[in-house]
């Protein structure tokens, strides 16, 4: 995903100006920021929630952004959830994720509104990437999660966004993503996005707001 | 459809909405005696109490809990759940009003029936039934057009509450204006029905408008269709 000439304002606030970015494929892309900076307006904004300026060139596919304003009704069951996406998916992407996620052990008669929090994670992912996204931006997703279900989804999103096909973004506040999780770093600060070479410089700007 | 059908089942809604048409239902009972003290009821001064509730109330007792429907998918941010599986914000709207439209009629015909069971008379059933389910029609397009535009619960319920004011108060200026309070009590439409009811049972049937009011209810579907489709912007705004 390539932004070029890149502008983004909510009301009278600029986020983001002229920004020239890469997001390449096949490796997850993480994008730190402290609160406030607009990391929530630009997942919004690539997509297409928001009206930005200049252009977002991307393959073809489609987008999914899988955050805390993506939800699954939560008075649906897995089976129900499972049944729609039979009406609308690929049956063997949907086969392979339930697989994938490991959910032999989520009952599938239950009301979502009374699963763990890593298990509702699990079906908003399960739902969101059985439209078969090529281009996933991640809001937060592993905040807020106890340990094991972290452990469990960093697992997933191993597997099956170190592939080729998938650009990814995973916008987030917690350093246990990029332990577990290899890939590349950015920092958003300042009105723009810049690429960190490295993950402890990335850490330690983060962790400096922004400075280096 | 199906998968509001779903949500209506698994969190009981149904009850909810039985449990709305009983309030209804018992109001115009308790109404009779305590108002109009009226101690011997007959079937058809009970089903016009219940009319009158509908018409009176059925903006405060139903409203709540059909701008809830709504309000409640952009609170919880349900909405790019709908827009994955392409269900547009037209598509949206009219599945919602449809859900309604089903659980609240169905809820308001078994009442009845059972009313008209107790009283062993069925002679009114079919035009009262043809009255409450259009009553229920064009209320629950309106009040969920309001929930579908404002993203807030309190804000939706109070603009359906003003702008039904304004509809009462305009119609009250001239008969020419009725059409802005079709249903309320002030209506021809209601004091016809009332005078149809008071004649029983040789009541004419050209005092009962119910094709009319269909024509009404379908205009008032498209006008409300109109406004969705030119808010649909504000749908995924008001639900991410």
């Amino acid at each position: 995903m390539i932004m070029e000439n890149y502008g983004l304002r909510v009301g009278n606030k600029t986020l983001l100006e002229k920004l020239n970015i890469t997001f390449p494929k096949g490796r997850i892309n993480h994008l730190l920021g402290k609160n406030g900076v607009g990391k929530s307006c630009f997942a919004k904004a690539c997509g297409g929630l928001l009206n930005y300026s200049g252009n977002i060139i991307i393959s073809d596919g489609l987008l999914s952004l899988i955050g805390s304003y993506s939800n699954i009704p939560q008075n649906l069951k897995l089976k129900n959830i499972i049944t729609i996406l039979n009406k609308n998916f690929d049956n063997n992407l949907i086969k392979h994720l339930y697989k994938l996620l490991n959910f032999d052990n989520i009952p599938d008669n239950q009301l979502i509104k009374s699963m763990s929090d890593g298990q509702k994670q699990k079906i908003k992912l399960f739902y969101y990437l059985s439209a078969n996204p090529t281009i996933i931006i991640l809001d937060e997703f592993t905040s807020a999660l106890d340990k094991t279900s972290t452990l469990d989804i960093y697992n997933f999103f191993n597997k099956y966004l170190n592939n080729p096909r998938i650009t990814s973004i995973n916008i987030t506040h917690n350093l246990s993503d990029l332990k577990y999780m290899d890939g590349n770093y950015y920092i958003f600060d300042n009105k723009t996005i810049d690429l960190i070479e490295d993950k402890e410089e990335a850490v330690s700007r983060y962790l400096n707001g922004g400075l280096l | 459809m199906k998968i509001e059908l779903r949500r209506y089942i698994n969190s009981a809604s149904i009850f909810i909405v039985f449990g709305l048409t009983g309030l209804c239902f018992l109001l115009g009972y308790i109404l009779l005696f305590t108002i109009d003290k009226v101690y011997e009821i007959s079937l058809p001064l009970l089903f016009e109490s219940v009319y009158t509730v509908y018409t009176q109330f059925g903006m405060f007792v139903l409203s709540p809990f059909i701008i809830s429907n709504i309000s409640s998918d952009y609170k919880d941010k349900n909405i790019l759940f709908y827009k994955t599986i392409n269900i547009s914000p037209l598509k949206y709207y009219v599945n919602k009003v449809v859900i309604s439209i089903i659980t609240f009629s169905l809820a308001v015909i078994v009442f009845s029936t059972v009313m008209c069971i107790i009283y062993s008379d069925f002679s009114i059933w079919n035009v009262m039934i043809s009255y409450f389910v259009n009553v229920i029609i064009a209320y629950i397009l309106i009040i969920s057009l309001w929930a579908f535009i404002f993203r807030d619960f309190i804000v939706a319920f109070f603009v359906n509450f003003t702008v039904w004011i304004i509809g009462i108060v305009i119609s009250s200026i001239s008969e020419a204006f009725s059409l802005f309070a079709y249903y309320d009590a002030s209506s021809p439409l209601y004091l016809n029905l009332m005078d149809y009811m008071d004649l029983l049972p040789n009541g004419s049937h050209d005092l009962l408008s119910v094709s009319f009011s269909v024509l009404y209810n379908l205009i008032l579907f498209l006008i409300c269709i109109i406004i969705v489709f030119s808010f649909k912007r504000r749908w995924i705004k008001n639900g991410v």
